[in-house]
């Protein structure tokens, strides 16, 4: 959670910077356009096929606002991965406890994998240890649990280990596959010969949806995200990774559908590396430089680059025409990385003193998200946060809901978290991504999840679903997840 | 018998923190004021067992309780039963009932005290063959009740099933209620006024249908907090929206989605979401030939533009849902798409089917016209509702089809769709609570006088798919049953389906710690409360 940051970016800094040149039928105006509804995909999609025609500073300028909608994309990946993790896990365990009819064979597997995509690797390894002695997988899963405990291993720095079971994991294409994307993820391998892996493999007529996560995982490690973004938008995401079909003597025969978790980890980094690269593209024209070094302050600050954001951020600063509320929401960033290093209390006075003599909701909504990404109790701020949350008009103030929402969310006062997104929700366009920034309507349906109100989740994600297919696996795991917790007695009505 | 105790434990200990508190709670908030809430309909009954719509479910929860309960978090907590025990054959379910527990008392009489036989009496009379209810096919699961204790009962089941327990949340009703004490109908003068053992005790039911409730002052949680429930009926939602921002009620259990914005827009209010589970629809009489022929059917669906509709009438506020499952649901199929808008394809269905078109433009097969009625329900006389079924006859007049909207009274309504079939073509909306059990829809043993497969429908593989996932103890294979069930009725199209509504209560900021069920709505309403500088 430490790492989360959710934000929905203003169109407003970028609108001043763009908007002079720009007609009303344009691809910047169509783009900013279609950003500014959370059609990231088609704003994406419309900037790059303008880009090789638009003149130098137009090219520019479309640069910075691609690498926004990036950003906003890998903003929302992440809070996607960090509901699903919240939720596959729990769906995952339920299928190993389960005890009915057909145990799963591969409820582990995905469990393991699922745990060290989230960083946890120390069960991850106990789960694909124990998957060794378990009978049932087909051959080519055997080889990716080997290859899994292989990663496991490496993360505890045991090379040997590791490179020994990634070896004897078989060379079916897809293990092949594996073992490239393990290394790659590993720094363990050859940047151009795992390139060349990739590039061969993708080749390939079909393609599972395993194989292709792994593509975009080799060509993010070895620096290539523009072609893990080709694989990304040729892949099928509502497509289970795996379909376990059990035998049935008569009636229906079950099935489970399995995801790769992972990918959604894959894509937030995918995504927040291709906004980097456009903001420095954009950085090489002087006149919207310091422009893209705000966001390129923010970019690295998200991805942990501390000493490159500092850089960024400081020059940012240190512009006598910054504008007012960019120069405090920069303050804002700057103290989260004294308090990345270790100077907590320092960084929280700095957050206080801004919030106190602040009435911007945009900068104060960036105080919430700070200590949220810092992990910080920040109980001064947050008595002026709350205070203006409350008195504010929640639309208006709707970011700084979200982020209160979130601060919660992470201190898993899941009460009050729902309690800040509401207000802050558009209620008459409830689901709508027009009107909701679709990350934080992820983070609401984890804290309705969180409070056993499934159904309201589960619509948040069953209107994502249609512009971003990829939550398909989240709905899945909730979908079971209700089905073995709900406790009702069968009842319909007339409404 | 081997019996294991399961939940004695938390019984016990919740029964203690409970016990002896027939009297005022201990929370130190305040007693008193006056919440008027308002509905969007008429209740036709006030009884747990005969009715069958939303409106009196609210006033059921806040009139009875259940042997359990189902808290917030969706745990299974005691109410009328403080402990009980589950064979570990999971067949065998004992229930000790509470010994401080009385029924509202009638006017003029003493309050009589709760006790097994009114367990018994109510499991008997709900299953009795002449008993008007849809709940009996929830219940076929139970073999037999017994009294073994002034205050114990004991359930067999005929097999274990899958959230056994919660199915004992039924209402309990009196032994000395009904005036039939052998099978309840609606004409039994207690469906109309009945009493329960819940927080409030219904004290009138006005001409104007307006249902007042009083604080229950013995509840055996303690006597709620707020004084007095009025229940206002409005024939149209704009309105109900009117009245709360005129603060001529404080709060509205369905908010229009027109009227969101300006709710939202207005600090004196909380909007509130409450359940996904819904959906409407037209359901059709399949005893009526042409209705039968599933082109026809198809082709109904294929010829309205549902999206066009739920953006032009409910501002968008909800999902064109394709099958009988909520998209809310854990059994939603996410793999079936809504059938299109396709008027040709419409027609070329109905041509297959050996439809052609008439002079008049209508389609007609063997002399007989493609025409029927549709019947909608006076208490969904909306604007919006209006406009749907204007819609839905203008978009099948394009494909060749003729309908006559008939708008009738609630229950007249309910006679000729539930009781004489009396239809063609009908509009509705379901809500479902969370187990999203459709069996009552569409299994053919639930045709029949005031069952819910009011159309008729019946198909062998549904049938047998519901009779499979009720036998089934694995969550799973529950889900895959569901899934295929959604994917054949979506096929079947035994009703089009249409939309999901966005569903939100509004309330005003003097009620405090509203916590709202998302299907029962009032199950926590003995813990809200007005301020006493707020209470008027």
């Amino acid at each position: 959670m430490v790492s989360r940051l959710i934000r929905i970016i203003s169109t407003a800094f970028l609108l001043m910077v763009v908007c002079a040149a720009a007609a009303a039928d344009d691809p910047l105006s169509t783009a900013m356009k279609l950003y500014g509804m959370r059609h990231y995909e088609q704003a994406a999609r419309t900037l790059e096929a303008a880009l090789p025609r638009l003149a130098p500073d137009q090219a520019a300028q479309a640069q910075l606002v691609l690498g926004t909608v990036y950003l906003s994309s890998a903003d929302l990946h992440e809070a996607l991965a960090h509901a699903a993790a919240t939720i596959e896990l729990d769906y995952l365990e339920q299928l190993i406890k389960t005890g009915a009819e057909g145990r799963s064979r591969y409820a582990r597997l995905f469990l393991a994998e699922t745990l060290l995509a989230n960083g946890n690797a120390v069960d991850a390894a106990r789960h694909f240890t124990r998957l060794r002695a378990k009978s049932g997988l087909d051959a080519r899963h055997v080889g990716f649990a080997r290859i899994g405990r292989g990663s496991t291993a490496w993360k505890r720095k045991q090379t040997r280990s590791a490179r020994a079971l990634w070896a004897g994991a078989g060379q079916a294409p897809d293990v092949a596959l594996a073992r490239a994307a393990a290394e790659a993820g590993a720094g363990a391998g050859d940047a151009q010969s795992l390139l060349r892996v990739a590039d061969d493999a993708s080749r390939a007529r079909k393609l599972s949806p395993r194989a292709r996560r792994y593509l975009i995982e080799i060509y993010l490690a070895a620096g290539a995200p523009e072609k893990a973004l080709a694989v990304a938008r040729t892949t099928n995401f509502s497509a289970a990774s795996h379909v376990e079909t059990f035998r049935a003597a008569k009636g229906t025969a079950k099935s489970i559908r399995f995801y790769d978790f992972a990918l959604l980890t894959d894509l937030a980094r995918m995504y927040r590396e291709l906004a980097r690269i456009r903001f420095e593209q954009a950085a090489a024209d002087a006149r919207i430089k310091s422009t893209a070094n705000y966001y390129l302050g923010e970019v690295l600050t998200v991805a942990g680059r501390n000493n490159e954001a500092e850089k960024y951020i400081q020059a940012f600063l240190d512009l006598p025409n910054a504008p007012a509320q960019y120069r405090e929401r920069a303050r804002v960033r700057r103290a989260l990385l004294t308090y990345r290093r270790g100077k907590r209390a320092e960084a929280e006075a700095e957050w206080t003193a801004i919030s106190a003599k602040n009435h911007d909701p945009e900068v104060l909504a960036d105080i919430a998200q700070a200590c949220t990404q810092a992990g910080a109790g920040c109980t001064k701020a947050l008595v002026r946060l709350t205070a203006a949350a409350e008195s504010g008009d929640g639309r208006r103030f709707q970011r700084l809901n979200f982020a209160l929402g979130n601060y919660y969310l992470w201190k898993k006062d899941y009460v009050r978290a729902v309690g800040f997104f509401e207000a802050g929700r558009d209620k008459s366009n409830k689901n709508k991504i027009e009107a909701n920034d679709p990350a934080m309507l992820s983070a609401l349906a984890e804290a309705y999840y969180r409070t056993k109100k499934f159904s309201e989740g589960l619509e948040i994600f069953f209107e994502m679903y249609k512009e971003f297919p990829v939550v398909r696996q989240i709905q899945e795991a909730m979908q079971g997840m209700y089905s073995m917790e709900q406790r009702s007695a069968g009842d319909v009505k007339i409404f | 018998m081997k019996r294991i105790l399961i939940s004695t434990v938390l019984g016990a200990m919740m029964a203690i923190a409970v016990a002896a508190l027939a009297a005022p709670k201990t929370d130190g908030r305040p007693d008193g004021g006056v919440l008027n809430y308002g509905e969007y309909g008429r209740t036709a009954t006030l009884d747990p067992i005969t009715s069958n719509e939303t409106i009196s479910l609210r006033i059921t929860e806040l009139v009875f309780n259940g042997l359990v309960g189902i808290d917030e978090k969706q745990e299974i907590v005691p109410e009328l039963a403080e402990r009980w025990e589950v064979s570990s054959d999971g067949r065998v379910y004992t229930f000790h009932l509470r010994q401080d527990v009385k029924w509202h008392a009638r006017e003029g009489e003493e309050a009589r005290p709760f006790s097994a036989d009114d367990a018994v009496f109510t499991y008997n009379i709900m299953m009795h063959p002449r008993t008007i209810t849809p709940l009996k096919v929830r219940y076929e699961f139970i073999d037999k009740i017994e009294k073994t204790g002034e205050y114990t009962v004991v359930f067999t089941l005929k097999r274990p099933i899958l959230n056994a327990l919660a199915k004992f949340s039924f209402k309990i009703i009196p032994k000395h209620g009904p005036a039939n004490s052998q099978y309840l109908t609606r004409e039994d003068p207690f469906v109309q006024h009945p009493i329960g053992t819940g927080p409030y005790i219904l004290k009138t039911v006005t001409t104007d249908r307006e249902v007042v409730l009083l604080a229950n002052p013995d509840y055996f949680k303690g006597r709620p907090h707020i004084e007095k429930f009025i229940s206002r009926p409005f024939a149209d939602q704009n309105i109900m929206a009117q009245a709360l921002m005129f603060n001529a009620i404080d709060m509205i259990v369905l908010v229009n989605p027109r009227n969101l914005s300006e709710v939202q827009g207005d600090k004196r209010f909380i909007l509130q979401p409450y359940n996904a589970l819904s959906y409407s629809f037209f359901g059709y009489n399949l005893r009526n030939p042409l209705l039968a022929v599933r082109n026809v059917r198809q082709a109904i669906t294929l010829a309205v533009n549902r999206q066009e509709m739920l953006d032009s009438f409910f501002n968008g506020q909800g999902t064109v849902v394709s099958g009988p499952f909520a998209p809310g649901s854990w059994a939603y199929n996410l793999d079936v798409k809504p059938l299109p808008f396709d008027t040709q394809r419409a027609r070329t269905l109905l041509a297959e089917a050996g439809f052609t078109p008439g002079a008049d433009g209508i389609m007609e097969k063997g002399g007989k016209k493609l025409s029927f009625s549709l019947k909608v329900p006076i208490a969904k006389e909306s604007e919006a509702v209006k406009r749907v079924v204007l819609a839905f006859q203008n978009y099948l007049k394009n494909a060749g089809i003729g309908i006559n909207v008939e708008f009738q009274e609630w229950q007249a309504w309910k006679e000729d769709v539930f009781l004489d079939h009396d239809f063609d073509i009908m509009f509705a909306s379901w809500v479902f609570d969370d187990s999203a059990d459709i069996s009552s829809l569409f299994h053919s043993a639930e045709i029949g006088d005031w069952k819910n497969n009011f159309g008729g429908y019946s198909n062998q593989e549904v049938d047998s798919l519901i009779v499979e996932s009720k036998l089934t103890l694995d969550h799973e294979k529950r889900r895959t049953i569901n899934r295929r069930m959604h994917a054949l009725l979506a096929e079947e199209q035994p009703y089009t389906y249409l939309w999901t509504l966005t569903n939100y209560s509004a309330y005003h900021r003097k009620l405090r710690r509203v916590q709202i069920h998302p299907y029962k709505f009032f199950s926590f309403a003995d813990e809200w409360f007005i301020p006493e500088t707020e209470q008027k």
